[in-house]
């Protein structure tokens, strides 16, 4: 390549670009063997609001409990109610399983049977609470699902949906990432960085507080646009079949629906949501529906659609609080 | 089209199998970096290329007026291609800032007042190519350098793609000539070229683009009170000095593989001793295009102590309007200018104590400028000014301090490696394994923390 511009040979060309790229591929070559051989830490890639919550879910039920009051659902479980107040006002230890994803059934299913295996004796009842949102919901959240699937498998995690990712895996990125990086504490971006901080303070926020976790957003406008009209969809029957069999014998499956912003639906939504929780209670083979929950409350009380702000959440445990009162008394009546 | 994203990359890739096919033709390669250059900046915005056509055309005519008119005409022709940047870049940068302020000054006066504002995208790097621009048509006019007759060479010049969007702000006696002959590529260029694009990637996507998050973090909660503050500035100054260096060294290492020198524009400011020296250490390109085009021509410090302070405070209140149409900038730049008019650069002191207040003052000052320069507003400033002081500490410093501390520490180990050898490149040095094993490890955590799309670097706005 001599010439009068470009003054060095081929070869000192390749090792210049060559060198870096060998060693870089040397680096991934190590971390994927480190990886095969056992010789690094277990994946946990704590690295954002939604995979921290997971994690933290995950481990709390795979973590021995005596909570006599299960509560399972999607964020709006996790967001709108609090286990410490609830286990206070119940006077029966409340656990918060709800997770941040969009997550399926399936998933919840599998969340509780980890649960029942890492505990002696079955919980008294177990709380199956989402948003009107899930229920008409057809598709979860592929990656979540995946992201969940892998954290209990052990195994390392990736989501294969694009080109970039495939190049990622490839070099063992996903390995470095889930194992390493995850362990440190990552800031959170947005209201979940100024309220927690990082991914390790959120971790332990929701060890200190029985699983919840406030959602320090604001409602916008966007929040409160979309479809109004609300359905059970039939592709949580399959789910819902598997969520039930999983409630072990000698606890009570009960199930309900979160509010939402009173804005947001049709005027005769009381009536609705009272047909939808019916519809959907009637998945659940077994179950008592929570018809005493309020089917909306007002806007300024919500920090998304299906999220309440915390100065809201006291008022809405305490609903709760009430339904599963007069629950246990049927039930021990 | 961002340094760190995958497109780049393919851009760069496709560019330089065209620059070798042209070996041999000179005007070719400059027609091609030009080509190249206009098809880079369009990629954010095409309309804005005739902005860039419009200065570059401007100031190539000026040039050759100056050189061929009428003595007595110099004057005009100057104030022409002044009249054009300065109009062109004040128009799209600080009109409506400038009718917002005076609006604003009119309403606390009592008056009611509606000015028109335009709300016009900000073409991005117009005080950087409008700058260098500028800078050809005034040394011509100085008689420092002859204009040339070259239009594919001084439409490389403006346009080079490398530093057209974030500088380094170059001078055309050094970077015109470069364009009007052979530009060898050696072996030494190339190892150079590697070692800066890796460093500037990795000072970009590893270390800027996560300390931005801790930034944030502060920064985007009004409430921030305590040692965070602190914390979160002592963050922002060395994510903005990564971010930026990070994009001067990818910029004179892609130059450097076209057989390009660029000037150096960041010397380890973190070591300066007083302001002054801090000044010749960041942002070189700018402090000496404002120290000799405005400063040395408003007298600099040959003239009476108040007047050199005026010089200075003038200077560097144009140096913080410079960066952005902000009250925060134009503090900063005052900041500086008091700075530098009353701790007056001293002979260097040999004893070690002197040196090591002359630092510790000097970063707390520089940093304190950091926090002007971030705030976004004004009220953040006065309140996070007297917030610092108070004894609040969140639950998760602990964290925060972990996190700057992992951040902070490649660059410590390479900044300390770089100031001991006395040498930028100091990994050049060494053999090949050795070399390779440091750029191929930069290399992996790059692309570990990069995003393909890239992400903006902050000097893009400016």
């Amino acid at each position: 390549m001599h010439s009068h511009e470009y003054r060095f040979r081929l070869v000192e060309g390749m090792q210049a670009v060559g060198g870096p790229v060998a060693v870089a591929l040397l680096w991934a070559a190590v971390v994927w063997l480190g990886a095969a051989a056992g010789v690094w830490p277990s994946p946990r890639p704590m690295l954002d609001v939604d995979r921290t919550v997971l994690i933290r879910q995950a481990d709390a039920s795979g973590e021995s409990s005596s909570a006599e009051v299960l509560l399972i659902g999607d964020s709006s479980c996790l967001m709108n109610v609090d286990a410490t107040y609830l286990t206070a006002r119940l006077g029966a230890e409340t656990l918060n399983l709800g997770t941040l994803s969009y997550l399926d059934l399936d998933s919840f299913a599998s969340l509780l049977n980890r649960h029942l295996k890492s505990r002696s004796g079955a919980p008294k009842t177990v709380v199956l609470l989402v948003h009107p949102d899930f229920v008409r919901r057809y598709t979860s959240a592929r990656a979540h699902v995946e992201a969940w699937e892998h954290y209990l498998a052990g195994r390392d995690h990736w989501f294969d949906g694009t080109s970039e990712w495939g190049v990622r895996r490839w070099l063992g990125l996903h390995i470095v990432e889930g194992r390493f990086l995850g362990r440190l504490p990552v800031p959170l971006e947005g209201k979940f960085g100024s309220r927690y901080g990082f991914t390790t303070n959120l971790y332990r926020y929701q060890a200190d507080h029985r699983g919840s976790l406030p959602d320090p957003r604001t409602l916008k406008e966007a929040d409160l646009a979309g479809d109004r009209n609300y359905w059970v969809a039939p592709v949580h029957r399959r789910g819902a079949a598997a969520f039930a069999a999983a409630v072990p014998e000698g606890s009570r499956l009960l199930t309900g629906l979160t509010p939402l912003p009173e804005s947001f639906p049709p005027d005769d939504f009381a009536a609705a949501y009272h047909r939808l929780l019916l519809e959907w209670s009637a998945l659940f083979e077994g179950s008592s529906a929570l018809f005493g929950l309020p089917p909306t409350l007002a806007d300024e009380r919500f920090a998304t659609r299906a999220h309440l702000r915390p100065e809201a959440i006291e008022d809405y445990t305490e609903a709760l609080n009430r339904e599963l009162v007069a629950a246990f008394s049927d039930q021990d009546g | 089209m961002y340094f760190n994203s995958a497109v780049f990359f393919w851009f760069l890739g496709a560019f330089l199998l065209l620059h070798f096919l042209l070996r041999g033709s000179l005007a070719g390669r400059n027609w091609l970096i030009v080509g190249a250059s206009y098809f880079f900046y369009g990629w954010w915005d095409w309309r804005f290329l005739s902005l860039l056509l419009l200065s570059s055309l401007v100031d190539f005519f000026v040039g050759q007026a100056l050189a061929a008119g009428k003595p007595e005409n110099r004057r005009r022709w100057l104030g022409l291609s002044l009249g054009v940047n300065l109009g062109v870049l004040g128009f799209f940068k600080y009109f409506d800032f400038f009718s917002e302020s005076v609006a604003g000054g009119l309403e606390a006066l009592g008056f009611e007042a509606s000015l028109p504002l335009l709300g016009v995208v900000l073409p991005v790097g117009i005080s950087f190519y409008t700058f260098q621009s500028l800078g050809y048509t005034i040394d011509v006019y100085r008689g420092r350098l002859r204009p040339t007759r070259d239009l594919g060479a001084f439409l490389a010049y403006i346009s080079f793609f490398p530093q057209l969007v974030a500088g380094p702000i170059e001078r055309a006696t050094n970077l015109l000539p470069q364009f009007t002959s052979t530009r060898p590529i050696t072996k030494d260029r190339l190892e150079a070229g590697v070692w800066l694009i890796l460093w500037g990637l990795f000072k970009k996507v590893v270390i800027a683009d996560n300390l931005a998050y801790l930034v944030d973090l502060v920064y985007g909660d009004g409430a921030a009170a305590g040692p965070i503050v602190l914390l979160a500035t002592v963050a922002f100054g060395f994510q903005i000095y990564c971010d930026f260096s990070g994009y001067s060294d990818i910029a004179r290492g892609v130059a450097s593989l076209l057989g390009v020198r660029l000037m150096v524009n960041f010397n380890l400011p973190y070591f300066a001793t007083s302001p002054s020296d801090f000044w010749r250490r960041w942002h070189i390109s700018l402090s000496t295009w404002f120290r000799d085009y405005l400063y040395i021509p408003l007298g600099g410090n040959r003239c009476s102590a108040a007047r050199y302070r005026f010089n200075l405070l003038l200077t560097m209140l144009l140096a913080g309007l410079w960066h952005g149409a902000g009250w925060n900038f134009l503090l900063w730049g005052l900041w500086h200018g008091a700075l530098l008019g009353v701790i007056r650069a001293r002979t260097p002191e040999d004893s070690r104590w002197s040196k090591g207040w002359g630092w510790a003052s000097t970063m707390a000052l520089v940093f304190y400028g950091w926090l002007l320069f971030r705030a976004q507003s004004l009220e953040q400033i006065v309140q996070f000014t007297w917030n610092v002081w108070e004894p609040a500490v969140p639950v998760w410093l602990g964290s925060y301090l972990v996190s700057l501390g992992l951040f902070l520490l490649p660059l410590a180990v390479i900044e300390i490696w770089q100031k001991l050898a006395a040498d930028a490149m100091p990994a050049l040095q060494l053999r090949p394994g050795y070399r390779w094993a440091i750029h191929g490890t930069m290399l992996y955590a790059i692309l570990l923390f990069g995003e393909t799309r890239g992400t903006a670097f902050i000097y893009f706005q400016f």
